[in-house]
């Protein structure tokens, strides 16, 4: 077998263990799906038997896994609970708003830690590297929800540049939408920043210290074009590697940014639904989280294997 | 007879109080233009009280049938007596049954009804537009037609430090808290005023009366004694949104009882050593610990309110100082709701909401498993008896007696501790809103209807 179809046959090994631990462990989440649907004042023994029945939590849990593994294989995630509407469609009208805030915030992110990584590894030892250092601790340090409310703070409430939360579609109006993602695609981005800067600036100082760097310096080519033309380039390798594998963290980043900025992800709706023990919801946002990890981890395997050519023949070679 | 009044409705009681009589206002129409028939009332309620999954199946389960007299007249006839059921009716509002053929499976989207605005666009999880019904019933003063706004945006923000946020940057006119220190902080942004509906919410700790230790009436006496009250309403954002209650009902209800008020367990920490040493020293306590063994228990609240999680750590303090351990764990609603039913708890921090004396008592009284809202598991026959009176009584005087007597009871057994008053409230912004004012504490709704743009 060669390396394409055994890494396939991987991932979807790996995506029916996700479908299995997803609905297990949100089966086994504590309360009663009934007791939350009805509400306090509406709770009685009749009616949560009526409604165990009808969403089907009357059947033993292998034979719920069964049938709705049988569905999600045929694209059907069920319906909520709660909305009574279906989950495939839910998650469809809520990806855009977060696949937006996840782009954005890797455009930004990538941005500022492209320019960071390059001045630093620049001025490595100054002044000015070990500033953008001290600032790469502080944006680690400070956790998604703070510098969300922080960035609240100053930008809606004090200085009224952008909203304090809420949602214009892209297709509705294109300049307000950007208004309203930029706020929540910072602060998931700001945590970013020094992740990839830290790592562009390690690898950078490597590369300048090369010497077809100094025969390049020598050559005459400016250092502009030595510093991005050769250096960067050879240096970003790393970058792309992480930067697909943090997709990951953002994705869950997202749960925390949507639900402070009140926007209609995919994140915010994950939450909701723990909350109303929506469990079709619960499972069908949770499946799809982990099997948009798994799928961007196995993409980036794909590049990395594209773009290192020595990769590319080890997997090639007959095992 | 008895007469009351609801929005668009009348009602008639008729001894002995099972078959009611509702006469609906000539003239309303749904915001399609079809006019509100007694027929339609009929289909409403009846997927109410005949579909076990219906969320209001447990309050109109008490409905036997609803017939037709004429296109103005619904008679619902009851399976037992309940005064209080037509004050209930006038908190639901009838919906357009010919949606379900208009829209088929999707007709929850579709909703129609003959308040002052019909439904435009439902985002979920971002917006709910809305837009002047053109078919509304009520005129306002001067003849004027009601609503006075175009449109009405409703947003889901669900954090509450942003909702105020949005509020202080203009991105909203108005809010809805239920949360003391959250209104707190409402209040202090300019131009704005805080509406309370002036509700029966409250909370406060409530025990298994099934469950050692708490099932021993020293023991739910002696944590009553222990707990500063004014001092956990206090810590949990007390103040000018949130009253210390001492009962059900509070100051400036008509239900409210001083004689109930100095009745309830005072703080008293001596009174409170006294009755926890007493158990601790009983041969036969219900716990089955060896005598001398201290009082251990586990207080249940929700994980993410600030509110819940002051009260939890104050009652731990506070118990302590008479010998009592405790243990505070975080439970989500849906977890706390659930180990309540099952009656695997101790003690809950719990709110409660009803408004009217039958409703609240026969909700929290009445004994399982007929009745699993009953939520501190605690049974007493008088209170029991007291609920039968207050099913069938109409007469304000006698209601006010059976509620004296249930506080009274209540007094005595502790099957939970009253702490604070749970505010629904608006904050609104006044600059941008004119004429805002509560419909009712029953709905906790700004009236929508009168309210302008400024």
């Amino acid at each position: 077998m060669t390396s394409l179809p055994r890494k396939f046959v991987s991932l979807l090994l790996t995506l029916l263990a996700v479908a299995f631990l997803t609905f297990m462990l949100t089966s086994l989440l504590p309360g009663n799906p009934a007791v939350a649907l009805l509400g306090q004042q509406a709770i009685t023994a009749k009616a949560i038997v009526a409604v165990d029945a009808e969403l089907g939590l009357n059947h033993p849990l292998p034979l719920r896994f069964a049938l709705w593994l049988g569905h999600t294989l045929t694209g059907n995630l069920g319906y909520s609970f709660v909305t009574n509407s279906s989950v495939s469609s839910e998650l469809a009208s809520r990806l855009p708003v977060t696949i937006e805030i996840i782009l954005l915030a890797m455009v930004i992110s990538l941005v500022l830690a492209i320019v960071g990584g390059i001045i630093s590894a620049q001025r490595a030892g100054r002044v000015l590297d070990h500033l953008l250092a001290d600032t790469s601790f502080v944006l680690l340090a400070v956790p998604t929800f703070v510098m969300a409310l922080l960035l609240i703070l100053l930008f809606a409430v004090r200085s009224h540049v952008f909203p304090a939360s809420g949602w214009v579609p892209l297709t509705q109006d294109p300049f307000q939408n950007l208004r309203y993602a930029f706020l929540p695609s910072l602060a998931l981005a700001l945590p970013q920043v020094p992740v990839f800067m830290r790592l562009l600036r390690a690898d950078m100082i490597t590369v300048l210290n090369e010497d077809f760097i100094a025969l390049a310096r020598s050559k005459g080519i400016s250092p502009a074009r030595v510093l991005l033309g050769h250096a960067f380039r050879l240096s970003s390798f790393s970058l792309v590697t992480v930067a697909g594998l943090q997709v990951g963290f953002l994705l869950g980043g997202t749960v925390i940014v949507e639900n402070i900025f009140a926007l209609p992800g995919i994140g915010s709706l994950l939450v909701q639904s723990i909350y109303s023990r929506d469990l079709a919801t619960v499972q069908g946002v949770t499946l799809f989280i982990a099997a948009a990890f798994v799928v961007v981890n196995f993409c980036v395997d794909l590049i990395y294997t594209v773009i290192d050519p020595r990769i590319r023949r080890v997997s090639a070679q007959p095992v | 007879m008895n007469s009351y009044s609801g929005a668009d409705v009348e009602f008639a009681l008729f001894d002995p109080l099972t078959v009611i009589n509702k006469d609906l206002r000539p003239g309303v129409r749904f915001a399609d233009g079809s006019t509100l028939t007694a027929t339609d009332l009929q289909q409403d309620f009846t997927q109410y009280f005949a579909q076990p999954t219906s969320a209001d199946y447990g309050t109109f389960i008490n409905i036997k049938s609803i017939k037709v007299v004429n296109s103005l007249t619904a008679v619902f006839v009851l399976n037992a007596a309940d005064s209080q059921f037509p004050t209930v009716l006038t908190s639901y509002f009838p919906f357009n049954p010919d949606v379900k053929a208009k829209y088929g499976a999707d007709w929850q989207a579709h909703p129609d009804g003959t308040g002052p605005f019909e439904l435009v666009k439902w985002s979920q999880g971002n917006e709910t537009v809305l837009k002047r019904n053109p078919h509304y019933w009520l005129k306002g003063p001067g003849g004027n037609q009601l609503p006075y706004l175009s449109e009405l945006i409703f947003k889901p923000i669900t954090d509450d430090t942003t909702r105020v946020s949005t509020l202080q940057s203009g991105g909203i006119d108005g809010m809805l808290s239920e949360v003391p220190m959250t209104l707190q902080s409402a209040a202090a942004v300019p131009d704005t005023t805080i509406l309370d509906s002036g509700g029966n919410g409250g909370y406060g700790l409530f025990f298994n009366a099934m469950e050692a230790p708490v099932n021993d009436v020293r023991v739910r006496l002696a944590l009553a004694h222990a707990t500063n009250v004014a001092a956990m309403l206090a810590a949990s954002g007390g103040g000018k949104y949130n009253q210390l209650r001492d009962q059900y009902y509070p100051p400036g209800s008509p239900w409210y009882s001083p004689a109930v008020a100095s009745a309830w367990p005072a703080y008293n920490v001596a009174e409170a050593k006294t009755l926890i040493h007493e158990y601790v020293a009983d041969p036969h306590r219900s716990d089955g610990k060896p005598v001398g063994s201290p009082v251990t228990l586990t207080l249940n609240y929700e994980p993410g309110s600030p509110q819940q999680l002051a009260v939890a750590q104050l009652a731990q303090q506070e118990w302590k100082q008479i010998g009592v351990q405790v243990t505070i764990r975080p439970e989500d609603e849906a977890t706390l709701v659930g180990n309540a039913l099952k009656g695997s708890f101790q003690v809950n921090y719990f709110e409660w909401g009803n408004e009217l004396p039958y409703d609240l008592f026969h909700h929290n009284y009445l004994p399982r498993p007929a009745n699993l809202t009953n939520f501190t598991l605690f049974n007493n026959a008088s209170i029991i008896q007291q609920i039968g009176v207050l099913q069938t009584a109409t007469s304000q005087s006698v209601i006010k007696n059976a509620v004296d007597k249930i506080g009274l009871l209540l007094d005595q057994n502790v099957p939970l501790i009253f702490i604070g008053s749970a505010p629904a409230a608006w904050a609104v912004n006044t600059s941008k809103v004119g004429g805002a004012s509560i419909i009712s504490p029953l709905l906790a709704s700004i009236d929508w209807a009168t309210i302008w743009a400024k």
